[in-house]
């Protein structure tokens, strides 16, 4: 009866269990905590339980707590800052990632390096001291200049992607467009875009979602007076609870949409793209 | 192979100049530029003047914290190689149901940001969370002494389950790359699993594991977001609260920036091993297509 | 129909020279092969006059037009690549229509001299397909067309067909060569498939190091090789190593080892020059009769079987010259095994001499 395959398959179900509860405990208590209206130790579950602090939330309710005020503005001022940056961001990163993927360029190790750093060392060190800089030329705590934090921190990202899709369609691809009469400008367009586009589409998504989340430049460069959905979660993180949980988990879902595209597009791109 | 100029012989701009100029330019500015006065600043004093002030200060006040910095980070790293090198055989040598479960299941803390996480981990791990409960409830803690774990503990807790995951993606990569024969070929040799993962797996994949460390460590040491919502100003605390409070409270750039330096410090062997290893897969991949 | 000329072409990466100093004459309407192994040089020259490769010095002249600096896009010539690059997100009539396109064709045009090319190759009824649908001989069939369509001054194709299957490639060597025939283009056609270069080529140019070292026709270079690389390139060659000892003429006489005599080809040669005699299977005859003795004057020799393989139509043998081994093939019917002794005899005007 105790055979070896009993103990395998015994053992991967314990590690199943364990593996599920430490990943998706976390995320069940935020759930949990989002709907407890009153959650008192040492009960397993909340006593009462309701949507309130989601209505207070999205500014559909007036509440009574401390801190539990409607999250809209700093939502919609987290989208428009997003929306802004990919904008921005594709305009530098697609030209520059199409440069380092096409060209050898002479002194494209140095400029790798430039774009490399970001992730070799601590970026806080980075913002204190554009946080010096924009005090004086007087960006410190306005919205340009948050903007101008998350290009940066989404731009590394934004270069290493595009530049991976664009090597990843072979040159002979372009050279027949021109082999036909087309011109680099033309072969671009007709050939190399159409192709790269999902890679670019997946870089862009990645870019949006990257300000969409950040923190730490937005908490130096940003106060006090701007209040991204991140900065609402930190701050109402200290007084309530439940409502941080809710902004935690509106902050969740773009995250985890992007995981499940990412795992389409990366199947369905490979096999049917390359041909 | 494309050619580098638009033009024959005679003056003018290759075109990725123009390409790539703007990018770099901001990179120039947004980047350089304040890395470069992230350690100069850090030498120069209340007066003004170049002095070693900052480091003195630094030394007296903070040791405790960059140690802690340094343990937590060991601590972290070394836990988390582990067990992404344990899972990552596990998926590497079953295709049970459970594990296709698990590959499936283990990617989710990879697209957390690290705010999320934080708060998770602050309603988790809290003296009345969640994980306190169920303990108490599965009678491994007393009800009324539930488990403090607002400190290194939590930190570690928090950076281990949100950077395995990754770790894992990046490890189980360079171990689906070991083709099958190079492990036939030791088990037909006699070697049982732990030989072939310690002789085999592992000395192959080197390079996967060595980049999946290396960006693990460097993150722990620069996160700011998880200490702060979990440790604050409690001591011992990390480098980078450290910084935001002499930022925030004490507008003292050049201790701050000395704390930064520190971490430079830390991350110096990890980073430069990084730069290169990347310089060099790039000066090959442009060679290659020649 | 233009005709296309290499002049002194150089082409260095860093120290190394891909393309040495090479001029070439392909005539107009001739279908003319660049044949070598890996790295000598024929792709490189071929990309250089489809544009691709910027060359270090040298020029390239279409008919009367210099080309040496024009962009690939308007130099009019068509490419056929290797691993076909068929646009996967364009259907075969797009991919064809593409270029006559940017000719500004108006599109009933397109359409026929699309229809055109299909049949062309037999594809027809094939345009709303995607590449990936096709199998790799039509992928390489609709590669073929694309470049055809624009109706180009000269048709550069750079191993075509080494990405397909044996007996697919014998087909398609065959089409290739009858599509040139009729479409009569200027064409320039890379391989390092010594038969395939035989079966297509009106000229061979064989390459070794960036230089041209043999250029002729297909039978010129194979039964008169300049050297012992073209020997040994084409077809399977035996060298015996010997020295010169007279010359009769058109005829030379090698001593090989151990009093060994092999009479052959005068190729400018002294005596007392060490040379390499290539001996090829299809030059030796067997003499089943016997009773011919062993005689060095009159090329005829008594050889060891030492190896004897069965392939099917022939028998494959490996020989023992007096202390040289060559390879030679046998009919089935009259099989050999290893220890038997046979009476062989050369035709000396077949027997190339190549100087060391």
């Amino acid at each position: 009866m105790f055979t070896k395959r009993f103990w395998i398959i015994s053992c991967e179900i314990i590690l199943l269990l364990l593996v599920f509860l430490i990943i998706v405990g976390p995320m069940i208590s935020i759930f949990i905590w989002s709907v407890a209206i009153r959650w008192y130790w040492p009960n397993t579950l909340p006593q009462e339980i309701g949507l309130d602090y989601w209505l207070q939330a999205l500014g559909l309710q007036k509440s009574l707590a401390i801190g539990a005020v409607s999250i809209v503005p700093a939502f919609v001022l987290s989208i428009t800052i997003a929306v802004i940056v990919v904008a921005i961001c594709m305009v530098l990163a697609i030209p520059a990632g199409y440069a380092l993927a096409k060209y050898k360029i002479p002194f494209g190790p140095a400029i790798l390096f430039l774009f490399l750093m970001p992730n070799a060392f601590p970026q806080q060190p980075i913002f204190i001291n554009l946080l010096g800089l924009f005090t004086k030329i007087g960006l410190a705590g306005t919205v340009q200049g948050v903007i101008l934090v998350h290009i940066l921190v989404g731009l590394v990202f934004g270069v290493w992607i595009t530049s991976a899709t664009f090597k990843s369609i072979p040159v002979y691809l372009e050279e027949a467009a021109r082999s036909v009469g087309a011109g680099r400008i033309k072969a671009f367009f007709r050939i190399t875009l159409p192709l790269a586009a999902p890679g670019l589409l997946a870089s862009a998504v990645f870019v949006f979602i990257t300000s969409l989340d950040e923190f730490t430049g937005t908490f130096f460069i940003g106060l006090p007076f701007i209040n991204t959905l991140p900065m609402a979660l930190y701050s109402s993180s200290g007084y309530n609870m439940q409502f941080a949980s809710v902004i935690a988990i509106i902050l969740l879902i773009p995250s985890l949409g992007f995981m499940i595209l990412i795992q389409k597009v990366l199947k369905a791109e490979y096999v049917g793209g390359m041909g | 192979m494309a050619e580098k100029r638009l033009i024959r012989r005679g003056f003018s701009f290759p075109p990725y100049i123009f390409l790539l100029f703007p990018a770099v330019l901001f990179m120039l500015l947004m980047y350089g530029y304040p890395f470069i006065t992230s350690i100069s600043r850090s030498f120069i004093g209340k007066q003004g003047t170049l002095s070693l002030e900052n480091y003195v200060k630094t030394w007296d006040l903070y040791l405790k914290d960059i140690l802690f910095t340094f343990a937590v980070t060991l601590f972290s790293t070394s836990m988390t190689a582990v067990l992404a090198i344990l899972l990552a055989v596990y998926l590497r040598f079953r295709t049970s149901v459970v594990s296709r479960i698990l590959a499936g299941l283990y990617k989710m803390p990879i697209f957390i940001p690290f705010v999320v996480v934080a708060q998770m981990m602050r309603s988790f791990l809290a003296p009345h969370g969640i994980l306190n409960l169920a303990l108490a409830r599965l009678g491994l803690i007393d009800i009324e002494q539930p488990l403090e774990l607002f400190n290194f503990y939590g930190l570690t807790f928090g950076f281990i389950w949100k950077l395995v995951p990754f770790s894992v993606l990046i490890i189980f990569g360079g171990f689906q790359m070991i083709d099958n024969s190079y492990i036939e070929a030791a088990r037909s040799a006699g070697a049982r699993l732990f030989r072939v993962i310690t002789r085999v797996l592992i000395p192959m994949s080197k390079s996967s594991i060595m980049v999946a460390l290396v960006l693990v460590y460097s993150q722990i040491v620069g996160t700011f977001t998880l200490p702060f919502m979990l440790i604050g100003g409690k001591i011992p605390t990390t480098i980078t609260v450290d910084i935001a409070h002499r930022v925030n409270y004490f507008r003292d750039f050049g201790v701050a920036n000395t704390l930064g330096v520190f971490s430079y410090f830390l991350v110096l062997f990890t980073a430069i091993y990084y730069l290169r290893s990347s310089a060099k897969k790039m000066t090959e991949d442009q060679n290659t297509e020649v | 129909m233009p005709d296309l000329r290499l002049r002194s072409i150089v082409k260095k990466y860093g120290k190394l020279k891909a393309v040495d100093n090479l001029s070439l004459d392909v005539r107009e309407g001739e279908l003319l092969t660049l044949l070598g192994p890996s790295g000598c040089g024929k792709t490189t020259t071929l990309r250089s006059v489809s544009g691709f490769v910027t060359l270090t010095s040298g020029d390239i002249y279409i008919g009367e037009r210099k080309i040496t600096d024009i962009a690939p896009e308007k130099r009019g010539i068509g490419l056929v690549f290797q691993n076909y690059a068929l646009w996967p997100h364009m259907t075969v009539f797009q991919n064809l229509a593409f270029g006559l396109q940017i000719k500004k064709l108006p599109s009933d045009q397109i359409k026929k001299k699309v229809e055109q090319g299909l049949a062309l190759v037999k594809l027809e009824g094939l345009e709303s397909r995607y590449p990936r649908q096709l199998s790799g001989g039509q992928q390489q069939r609709v590669a073929l067309v694309r470049a055809l369509v624009l109706e180009p001054d000269i048709l550069l194709l750079d191993e075509p067909l080494s990405n397909l299957d044996a007996i697919l490639r014998e087909q398609m060597r065959f089409e290739i060569a009858q599509i040139h025939k009729e479409s009569k283009v200027t064409t320039i056609y890379v391989t390092h498939d010594q038969t395939e270069a035989m079966v297509i080529s009106d000229r061979i140019a064989v390459l070794e190091s960036g230089r041209i070292v043999q250029l002729g026709k297909p039978a010129e270079v194979y039964s008169r090789p300049a050297n012992r690389f073209v020997a040994g390139f084409m077809g399977t060659t035996s060298f015996i190593h010997g020295r010169v000892k007279e010359i009769r003429g058109k005829l030379a006489v090698v001593a090989v080892n151990k009093g060994i005599m092999i009479t052959g080809r005068n190729n400018s040669l002294e005596t007392g020059q060490e040379v390499d005699v290539a001996v090829r299977p299809e030059n030796i005859r067997f003499l089943w009769e016997g009773g011919q003795s062993n005689d060095s004057k009159k090329n005829t020799y008594e050889v060891r079987v030492t190896r004897a393989a069965y392939v099917g139509e022939l028998i494959d043998y490996q020989l023992d010259l007096a202390g040289s081994l060559i390879r030679g093939k046998g009919e089935v019917q009259k099989k050999l095994a290893p220890g038997d002794k046979i009476t062989i005899t050369l035709d000396p005007e077949q027997i190339s001499i190549l100087k060391g």
